[in-house]
């Protein structure tokens, strides 16, 4: 009896094992991809913004923050943060906007208005497709020859018709009409997910007790979406700093578009990799992080207080 | 269920209208993103001299041979269409792989066993998707860089890193999935591994497939990250962005525009065979049904 107890210590011993040796190989090399490409590349990343590399020599210095800051009161080569600030706060103001009409639409497809089956499909083809081919059609439609910009011209008595990608005066009032265009529909995926969820049976007993239709709105399916709608909308807030419209494609942060989302990405793209522009933007980003963090905070406890629906 | 749907179809007068001026309102929405669509397969076959005389007339001759011509001439960092489509192939089709790949088996191990550092694991995917870290491709670049995987296939590594929405999704999956499918296979003298492959992720593959074919139109139609890390290697994106320029230059807007109607249909084509798969399988916040 003793025998087989001690066997059966063994066996489980050695089953345990092997299931540890199986769990840890199974996800080694995601931890290790993890830690090299995340954790490594973040820590680095705030170690950058403390250094600048002067005639190969790498020394410790404030001098990065001191230029970001510098920056808002003095025009470093063409770049205006107060510029890329403000557009960026634009561009978040734009997108918090677009999110309560991203959903009316998901409703109404949900409801099944006359020819919900095609929009359904058609919905999607903006996410699709590439921003590359959307903003060259786009740049092509408002182009100097296209229809918008020439009715401008005859509204406003111009010679000619207005750049309205190339000029400051249009630019970032065109990139932000883009970002509309396409954010009209942007949460549908998410919502049209949430909105097929809601079990027939709640709506069919609403109708049965004779609820009107905006009754059913308000008091029927809001609540029971509020839960994934509030925490989509709460979560859109964390990503105030990283706001920005498609401003590569349309003007490459020319014409006053610049936003600081885009800021970062220039100070690395088609930069030498010794710049210090690599440095400059760690700082940035270490700085707009920190921004962050009590918002993510303030986010994180007011989705916790979001109150679970189960259906 | 006639009665039933009755119930749920029934609609008073106002109510009626209301959809019918949302439906016309929605279906100009549509007609914009079609319209415009079209307009650019117009564009792809005109001459350059019309396309920038008369950018909305009626092309005057359908020259669809626009499109032979933009796999002969269109050309950036002397890749040609042809390696555009290559490096875009190599990039959407195994990056997502490797990526969802990864998460399903993390996934996988995190929903079904207990061990040292789970509860690690899953605080360290709340901070991944709950912090936006901003301004790392400098040193992003730099890591890349000394790893020899700027401008080189090794690039595919950094797609294994799992955290995020993806791993959640299939976290949420494996969770759902009753444990009996083990333990049957284990009766059966199935190992983990066995039991991982042949078991749980089959029965995993329906999302973790939809969750592939998302991404994979997400990575082939990304721009900033092939532009950064394969600045010399191209992909059919970034080459078409790149190529604009030149096009303006060398007069060959029409090859421009035919090449963007050509890297529209990979996407497209993914999209409406498996639409019915991605809207049955990817909802906010876990599984349908």
């Amino acid at each position: 009896m003793e025998k087989v107890k001690t066997f059966n210590i063994s066996d489980k011993k050695k089953n345990r094992i092997k299931e540890y040796l199986f769990i840890y190989s199974a996800i080694i090399i995601q931890l290790t991809v993890f830690a090299v490409f995340y954790v490594y590349v973040n820590i680095n990343s705030v170690k950058m913004a403390f250094q600048v590399t002067i005639q190969g020599k790498t020394i410790w210095t404030l001098e990065n923050f001191k230029d970001f800051f510098k920056s808002f009161t003095t025009v470093l080569e063409g770049e205006n943060m107060w510029i890329a600030t403000k557009n960026t706060f634009i561009f978040f103001i734009i997108h918090q906007l677009l999110f309560p009409i991203a959903f009316v639409n998901s409703y109404f497809l949900y409801k099944k208005i006359p020819g919900h089956k095609v929009y359904r499909i058609a919905f999607f083809i903006p996410s699709v497709l590439s921003s590359v081919v959307w903003s060259a059609l786009y740049k092509d439609i408002v182009g100097t020859n296209g229809p918008i910009a020439i009715l401008i011209q005859k509204m406003n008595g111009l010679n000619a018709p207005p750049r309205l990608l190339g000029d400051p005066k249009y630019a970032l009032t065109f990139v932000a009409l883009y970002s509309v265009w396409f954010g009209l529909i942007s949460g549908f995926v998410l919502y049209s997910g949430t909105f097929s969820r809601i079990p027939n049976e709640i709506i069919e007993a609403g109708n049965l007790e004779g609820i009107t239709w905006t009754q059913e709105l308000v008091k029927v399916v809001v609540p029971l979406v509020w839960p994934t709608v509030s925490t989509v909308f709460l979560l859109g807030l964390m990503g105030l700093f990283t706001s920005s419209g498609n401003i590569l494609l349309l003007t490459g942060g020319a014409y006053d578009t610049n936003t600081l989302s885009f800021y970062l990405f220039s100070q690395v793209y088609g930069k030498p990799e010794t710049s210090n522009s690599y440095n400059y933007a760690s700082a940035i980003g270490l700085l707009l992080t920190a921004l962050t963090l009590p918002i993510v905070f303030g986010v994180t406890k007011l989705t916790n207080k979001v109150e679970n629906v189960e259906f | 269920m006639k009665i039933r749907k009755n119930i749920l179809n029934r609609r008073s007068a106002s109510q009626s209208a209301v959809y019918i001026v949302a439906s016309i309102l929605i279906g100009l929405l549509v007609l914009s993103y079609v319209a415009s669509f079209f307009w650019g397969i117009m564009a792809a076959c005109k001459t350059h001299k019309e396309l920038l005389m008369e950018p909305f007339a009626w092309p005057k001759k359908w020259n669809f041979n626009n499109f032979i011509l933009a796999f002969k001439s269109l050309k950036v960092y002397g890749v040609g269409l042809a390696g555009l489509i290559g490096n875009s192939l190599i990039l959407a089709f195994f990056g997502p792989f490797l990526a969802i790949g990864g998460s399903t088996i993390l996934a996988y191990v995190v929903a079904k066993y207990n061990f040292v550092g789970k509860k690690l694991l899953l605080a360290v995917n709340v901070i991944v998707i709950s912090l936006p870290l901003v301004g790392t491709q400098g040193s992003t670049y730099r890591v890349f860089s000394s790893l020899k995987m700027i401008d080189s296939p090794l690039l595919l590594l950094n797609f294994i890193g799992n955290f995020g929405p993806n791993f959640l999704y299939m976290l949420s999956c494996f969770k759902n999935i009753s444990n009996t499918y083990m333990e049957a296979a284990r009766i059966d003298g199935a190992g983990h591994y066995k039991i991982m492959f042949k078991v749980m992720i089959p029965l995993a593959i329906p999302l973790a497939s939809a969750l592939w074919i998302m991404s994979v139109i997400s990575t082939w139609n990304d721009v900033n990250m092939a532009l950064l890390y394969w600045p010399r290697r191209p992909t059919l994106a970034t080459g078409i962005y790149l190529f604009r320029e030149i096009a303006s230059r060398t007069n060959q807007l029409n090859v421009y525009y035919a090449a963007v109607m050509l890297s529209s249909i990979p996407p497209l084509v993914l999209f409406s065979i498996f639409h019915k798969k991605i809207l049955a399988n990817v909802t906010f916040g876990g599984l349908k049904g």
